[in-house]
């Protein structure tokens, strides 16, 4: 499609587009509100322990997790099981989506945040604090509790 | 003006164009394993029900078939001592699982629902089931840690472990998908992702992938128990690993 304008304004018409193509998909028209809940982190069983929960966003503008810490664990990374062919595998990530309106579910078997050395004398029932840091939302702290292995 | 007011619509419609294909594109795909996945489920359910000798319906764990022969490898148990998985694991049901003690989410989940399966039966089922763990691990984890670890779960739960050659063996005798220990360059390593349930006529018939929860093995424990208790002839077979192959 060849529009009848001169070159400079093609420019213009160009560049509106490419950035109201990337405004939409990126979704960086409004702001992004989170909202953590169900948090939980099952008594750790080994060195290292997991908690999981859900982050909502009512905002209007996409956000991320992006790390985690807490005094409850040596080093706090985020991590994401995935099942291949039967096989389990671990590896950490750099981040967990929240995307505008909708939630991201931090759950057995997905996502995670681990606790590496975890603290040895958490017990079922223990709380610890949390903070939760985001992309473009302010860090956010949370109380976690320890809940049994098998709710 | 007229122009670029058509302009901007025309990229408007690219914009809802690209976005929305990215998005049909995901929901496709969710879509597709949804489908597959019941799909699968059915056809599973299918088979154990057409599966004759198993009676009281079909498992709410998934149907091997064909069913895995027992396998044959030699590790180390918590105490030490060596463990001949053919000859050593007795009892009418065993419940057999990789994993490591540092994996915080998939091994703990598993091995809590079959603690938690194995409090609440009666003890004289309960009793009848071995629940044996084997790590993955091998860089990191030692029969202390192994026995700190299941005790978690259940005191009588078997660690077992060796050499990254010698859990390789096993897993290969189990038939299973090759996963890779652990290594100073590989970590955390990876783990098939199923609990497998033997059985007295020296097969797995049933595996339990991952998020079985505790009610499925509760509910399976007894039918797999009446699965070994059927053969009259399954307990001698035990003390006689040689004949595994002749069994049908």
């Amino acid at each position: 499609m060849r529009l009848p304008l001169p070159p400079s304004w093609r420019r213009a018409v160009a560049a509106v587009a490419t950035s109201l193509l990337l405004a939409a998909c990126a979704g960086t028209a409004g702001s992004p509100s989170i909202t953590v809940s169900d948090i939980r982190a099952p008594a750790p069983a080994g060195p290292n322990g997991a908690v999981y929960l859900t982050l909502r966003n009512d905002g209007d503008g996409d956000d991320r997790l992006v790390s985690a810490s807490s005094d409850a664990a040596g080093n706090v990374e985020i991590h994401e099981s995935t099942m291949t062919d039967g096989t389990m595998s671990m590896r950490q990530v750099d981040g967990v989506d929240i995307p505008a309106g909708g939630e991201a579910v931090l759950e057995t078997g997905g996502f995670h945040i681990m606790l590496i050395d975890v603290r040895d004398d958490l017990a079922e029932g223990d709380t610890f604090d949390l903070t939760l840091a985001f992309e473009t939302s302010d860090d956010q702290t949370v109380e976690a509790q320890v809940v049994p292995l098998v709710p | 003006m007229q122009m670029r007011r058509r302009a901007l619509g025309v990229a408007c419609v690219l914009a809802l164009t690209a976005c929305g294909t990215a998005t049909g594109a995901a929901n496709d795909e969710a879509g597709t394993q949804g489908d597959s996945a019941v799909a699968r489920r059915a056809a599973a359910q299918l088979e154990v029900e057409a599966l004759p000798g198993i009676g009281g319906g079909p498992f709410e764990g998934r149907e091997l078939d064909p069913p895995l022969v027992t396998p044959r490898f030699t590790l180390t148990d918590t105490a030490g001592q060596p463990f001949d998985f053919a000859r050593d694991a007795t009892s009418p049901v065993t419940m057999l699982y990789f994993g490591y003690t540092s994996c915080p989410d998939v091994c703990p989940a598993h091995m809590a629902a079959l603690g938690k399966a194995l409090s609440e039966l009666p003890a004289e089922q309960a009793d009848q089931v071995q629940v044996v763990f084997i790590t993955v691990d091998t860089l990191n984890d030692d029969g202390a840690r192994l026995r700190d670890y299941l005790d978690n779960f259940d005191p009588g739960f078997v660690g077992l472990t060796g050499t990254a050659d010698e859990v390789n063996t096993a897993l290969r005798s189990v038939g299973l998908a090759p996963t890779a220990i652990s290594t100073e360059d590989a970590f955390p390593p990876q783990h098939p992702s199923d609990v497998l349930a033997y059985t007295g006529d020296r097969r797995a018939h049933v595996s339990y992938p991952f998020g079985s929860p505790p009610s499925a093995f509760a509910r399976d424990i007894p039918r797999l128990i009446d699965l070994s208790s059927a053969d009259g002839e399954a307990a001698a077979r035990f003390a006689e690993p040689g004949t595994a192959e002749e069994v049908a």
